[in-house]
């Protein structure tokens, strides 16, 4: 009968502590389920064997719009021909880990590999650290195939330039990597996709550093000034876009694609989850195709 | 000057000062009879003793003032959104006591990568029934409470930083509000083993906050079960 005591009060704490609904602030609550979740699927891209064609869809700007993002993810999962998923940054409104979760766990339902990069709605409040615990470090980068893919923080205006956004010194490692990976085995990287949620001249970018950001990306392959480009049919000069380089981006809640620099490397800007709109990108060997998917 | 003509002129200076002093007026004496004096005297000691006793009345009155800001609740909770522990004074007020006013101080222990945080919140309690059982054990079918809660550290902010354009999120990271719903068991202490309290209360409640009630009405795809807090807590009544 002694023990009856302890063992109810025990019994009651841990139901306290485990209940998950016993939240100490919404701004700290208990992230189950998966985390780290873009070293989990870059890891499985880079040892999945998919070589191009391939199919990847670009999604952005959830910020609540969650019953507009399921719709699209039936529509990703029923097409059966896209082979990941990339999220442009802005999953929640005000950086809560709930709001991250119901975003995740959406896109773990999909059942397809998926990356994101982070917002400026995804750093408001503690937002920052919720990111890096689900999704890892905010600048990564992988390939598929021969393609680079370069994810990268572009949401300077969150960080009151106490970071560096854009983070230059990582993006050079990764140049140098990239040139090495070629240097000891050539063309083992052909196209270069960056992927960023805000994109230069935004007034979320770094604007300071516009250039010099455009400066970096162009060493990448399929970027630089002596790589191949779309040929004008009409007069058959080498002239218009990168063919194995290009660049997305959200946060401006508006489809446009424009050529910022004036040297061919196209920025693919997708409009929000609530305008019932994404991207397919399909890349190829010698270049890519996009297509815009209205719902 | 011989000796006879100093005495003489002593005197005569004697004389002199003698004579003044005794041309000057008697001290005025009171005239009045006595009778009259007794009667004003006493309205003057009335006037006196009103003042005093105004005096007194507001001094009291003042006290009073004061003394109802003395706390008599004081509250512990666990979670329900504000804090894992929340701790702090409050003070009921109304004819049966069906409003409460809470200060709670709460504390968000360190968990991933966030630092700690302390946590202030300003609750206001409507709890408008109660059941007695026995002299001892009262139920309070229900409270209803709104909430206002803080969270102390710099990367909150109550209005934006000027680094943002005007109106760029439109909302403040750092204030919560929270509208509550509970239930409370109350133990009477019987007075002979009262030692500063009268009575403690058990409460539930379940809450929830403004942003997440704003994703639930934006996207039915929320699961509702995500944006119910609960927390617990006990109230001790001096």
């Amino acid at each position: 009968m002694k023990l009856v005591k302890p063992i109810i009060l025990t019994a009651l704490a841990s139901a306290l502590v485990s209940c998950d609904n016993f939240e100490y602030h919404p701004y700290s609550v208990h992230i189950d389920g998966e985390t780290a979740v873009n070293v989990k699927y870059t890891s499985i891209l880079e040892n999945s064997g998919l070589t191009p064609p391939f199919k990847f869809a670009f999604i952005t700007d959830t910020q609540g719009a969650l019953n507009d993002m399921s719709d699209a993810l039936d529509i990703i999962r029923q097409r059966g021909d896209i082979d990941f998923i990339i999220h442009g940054g802005d999953q929640t409104d005000f950086g809560l880990p709930k709001e991250f979760m119901w975003c995740r766990d959406m896109l773990e339902d999909c059942g397809l590999p998926y990356v994101a990069v982070i917002g400026n709605h995804d750093c408001l409040g503690n937002g920052n650290d919720t990111f890096d615990y689900m999704y890892g470090p905010q600048n990564f980068s992988f390939n598929v195939g021969p393609v680079h893919f370069v994810c990268l923080n572009t949401v300077a205006l969150e960080y009151d330039y106490s970071h560096p956004v854009p983070d230059f010194e990582f993006i050079q490692g990764d140049i140098e990597h990239i040139a090495m990976l070629n240097h000891n085995n050539p063309a083992t990287i052909t196209h270069t996709i960056v992927v960023m949620h805000s994109r230069p001249y935004d007034e979320q970018f770094n604007n300071n550093v516009a250039r010099p950001f455009n400066h970096y990306i162009t060493q990448y392959p399929g970027l630089g000034s002596d790589d191949g480009r779309i040929v004008d049919e009409s007069d058959g000069i080498l002239n218009g876009s990168m063919a194995r380089g290009f660049c997305i981006n959200g946060h401006n809640h508006a489809d446009d694609i424009a050529d910022i620099y004036g040297n061919g490397v196209l920025y693919y800007q997708c409009a929000n989850m609530a305008k019932r709109t994404f991207f397919v990108f399909t890349v190829t060997d010698d270049g890519y195709d996009y297509e815009k998917v209205v719902y | 000057m011989d000796m006879t003509m100093r005495k003489w002129c002593i005197k005569s200076v004697a004389v002199v000062v003698l004579s003044i002093s005794a041309s000057l007026p008697a001290v005025a004496e009171n005239t009045l009879p006595d009778s009259i004096s007794t009667v004003v005297r006493d309205a003057e000691i009335e006037r006196y003793q009103q003042k005093i006793q105004k005096y007194e009345e507001r001094l009291a009155a003042r006290e009073l003032r004061w003394k109802r800001l003395i706390p008599n609740l004081f509250t512990l909770q666990y979670a329900g959104g504000i804090g894992m522990f929340s701790i702090g004074p409050g003070w009921d007020y109304g004819r049966s006591q069906q409003w409460e006013t809470h200060l709670l101080v709460g504390i968000v222990p360190h968990r991933y990568d966030y630092p700690t945080y302390w946590t202030l919140t300003l609750r206001d309690s409507y709890v408008p029934w109660r059941i007695r059982c026995n002299d001892q054990w009262s139920i309070r079918p229900l409270s209803v409470s709104l909430s206002v809660n803080s969270i102390l550290h710099s990367e909150f902010w109550t209005s934006e930083p000027e680094r943002y354009p005007d109106g760029y999120y439109g909302f403040s990271s750092r204030i919560r509000f929270h509208l509550g719903f509970g239930q409370r068991v109350t133990f009477t202490i019987p007075e002979h083993k009262r030692i500063l309290g009268k009575e403690i209360s058990l409460y539930y409640e379940i809450s929830t906050c403004d942003l997440y009630v704003r994703q639930k009405i934006l996207s039915s795809k929320v699961p509702l079960k995500d944006i119910i807090i609960l927390g617990v807590g006990l109230i001790y009544t001096i």
